[in-house]
């Protein structure tokens, strides 16, 4: 007996997507309500991966602090370093020297292209293509190597200090990057050829979680995700800090803020990366590569905010210090929970395998998160 | 037309797949094939004993407190260790200790396997290193 078409009780699905669903990228959590295939619904759950990073700031000396920042984001440690070194700089009125400057803006360019294969590679598998992850983690690898030969570990670096940098770059290490750069360029077009013009790839991102570029100034979104939505904001240029004042700015934006407008921007900023290695490294110069830095550093009574691009966007901290080698209070602005934010604006309306593109597209680390 | 698009992405699909088809891989089989680390990897400390004067500056600047160090006073008034352990649990690997000793005698080596069957066996301690471990 089928019954009658009124009789049919048509409610709301509740669906758990997380904390260990491999496409939220961590232990991001949320709770997806359904109307069929259709999201109408979503509350996030965060805090999974909270450790206590600001409070412990208060609990360890300005130095003993230094190592702290690399597992706030562990994908992207030097831009975590460079927020909290460049705050401390701030507030001790410590300027590092040149040579210390120009490498830390080499490691934080192959930071950041570490940083954006490693996205590509889980974005691409988060919309069902498996071997391009294969071949950005190939290339990751190959970063990691000389990351780990200049500053002895893979991911949690510990490479900048108040007032320079730890290990200075041997000639060595300086020709094995240069000679990088071409092959990574080369991978990189194999990418574009693979990923760019496959159809299956480009219907599933394409007119999908769209925001304008004033619904992303709102939300206080950052980083590719606001270039994306045609907002030429970038730090490095528009508030220069260390080398990049010296650069000519190369803003890369895209006026569609859908998926697809997020993952070209990304990879253009990987070539744009690379550009900027090249450039850095025809600036390298000798000389010192700390100053001088008491041996105790006491953080003056004044308080400073300093941020930096990240991969995922402006990544700041805010310090405030009280005449000892402690913090009073720091606080940060991490980028990836910011952009979390416009997670509901964007998936309302869209299906649930969408869902999972455009999640992806957000590029969020918990790590940074939940701090 | 979409019969075209498609085809052109799958037949570019195939074609790195063919190029890599050919390529040696890149993975290495662990266990039997060491991990690679450079000169200046961050592993398992190395203590110069003989060097060590006892400054304590390594356990002030850790930040998680896992080293234990101790010393009595020798003969002409220099200081003699006799406890200097590591506490794997804790440490972070983060270089500080290293930074911070005025003699330069405690180093990091490239291993990296720490793995014991309990927590109690993850303290170490430097002066019991055996001596082909000290380059």
């Amino acid at each position: 007996m089928t019954p009658n078409r009124e009789e049919i009780v048509q409610e709301e699905l509740m669906l758990n997507l997380g904390p260990q669903h491999p496409s939220t990228h961590g232990v991001f959590r949320m709770v997806l309500d359904l109307q069929g295939e259709t999201i109408v619904g979503v509350t996030p759950y965060m805090g999974y991966l909270h450790r206590g990073f600001e409070k412990l700031a208060e609990r360890r000396t300005a130095i003993q602090y230094q190592p702290y920042p690399d597992r706030w984001d562990y994908l992207a440690a030097m831009f975590d370093e460079m927020a909290y070194i460049g705050a401390g700089e701030a507030l001790l009125g410590i300027q590092a020297p040149r040579r210390a400057q120009v490498l830390r803006g080499i490691v934080m360019e192959l930071n950041r292209f570490a940083s954006h294969l490693l996205w590509l590679g889980t974005f691409l598998l988060d919309v069902g293509a498996l071997s391009p992850f294969l071949y950005t983690f190939r290339e990751r690898e190959m970063v990691l190597d000389l990351l780990m030969e200049l500053t002895g570990a893979r991911l949690t670096y510990a490479y900048m200090r108040f007032g320079g940098v730890h290990h200075d770059a041997e000639d060595v290490w300086l020709k094995k990057v240069r000679a990088g750069i071409p092959y990574f360029r080369q991978r990189l077009s194999e990418y574009r050829t693979l990923i760019d013009d496959n159809e299956i790839f480009r219907r599933r991102v394409e007119h999908i979680g769209i925001i304008d570029g004033t619904h992303a100034l709102h939300y206080g979104l950052s980083g590719p995700m606001l270039r994306a939505s045609g907002v030429p904001w970038d730090l490095r240029w528009k508030r220069p800090y260390g080398i990049y004042a010296e650069i000519p700015p190369r803003i890369i934006t895209d006026l569609a803020g859908d998926t697809y407008a997020r993952y070209k921007v990304r990879v253009e900023e990987m070539a744009v990366s690379l550009d900027l290695l090249e450039i850095f490294l025809d600036l390298v110069e000798s000389g010192p590569i700390m100053a001088s830095v008491p041996k105790v550093v006491k953080f003056p009574k004044q308080e400073t905010y300093f941020a930096v691009e990240g991969p995922r966007g402006e990544l700041g901290v805010y310090l405030v210090g009280n005449g000892t080698a402690y913090a009073q209070r720091m606080k940060i602005r991490p980028p990836s929970l910011f952009n979390l934010q416009v997670l509901s604006q964007l998936l309302i309306g869209h299906m649930v395998s969408d869902a999972v593109a455009i999640l992806g597209s957000i590029d969020i680390v918990l790590g940074e998160v939940d701090r | 037309m979409r019969i075209k698009q498609i085809s052109r992405g799958f037949l570019k699909g195939l074609q790195v797949t063919g190029i890599h088809l050919f390529r040696r891989p890149v993975t290495h089989p662990y266990p039997e094939q060491r991990a690679y680390t450079p000169p200046r990897f961050r592993g398992i400390h190395r203590l110069i004993v003989e060097d060590c004067v006892v400054c304590r500056a390594c356990e002030r600047v850790c930040p998680v407190n896992c080293l234990t160090i101790s010393g009595v006073r020798g003969d002409n008034r220099r200081f003699i260790l006799e406890q200097f352990d590591i506490d794997y649990s804790l440490c972070m690997f983060c270089d500080l200790c290293v930074e911070a000793c005025p003699p330069h005698c405690l180093v990091m080596g490239p291993e990296f396997e720490i793995a014991a069957e309990n927590r109690h066996s993850l303290r170490r301690s430097l002066l019991s290193q055996p001596k082909e471990e000290m380059v």
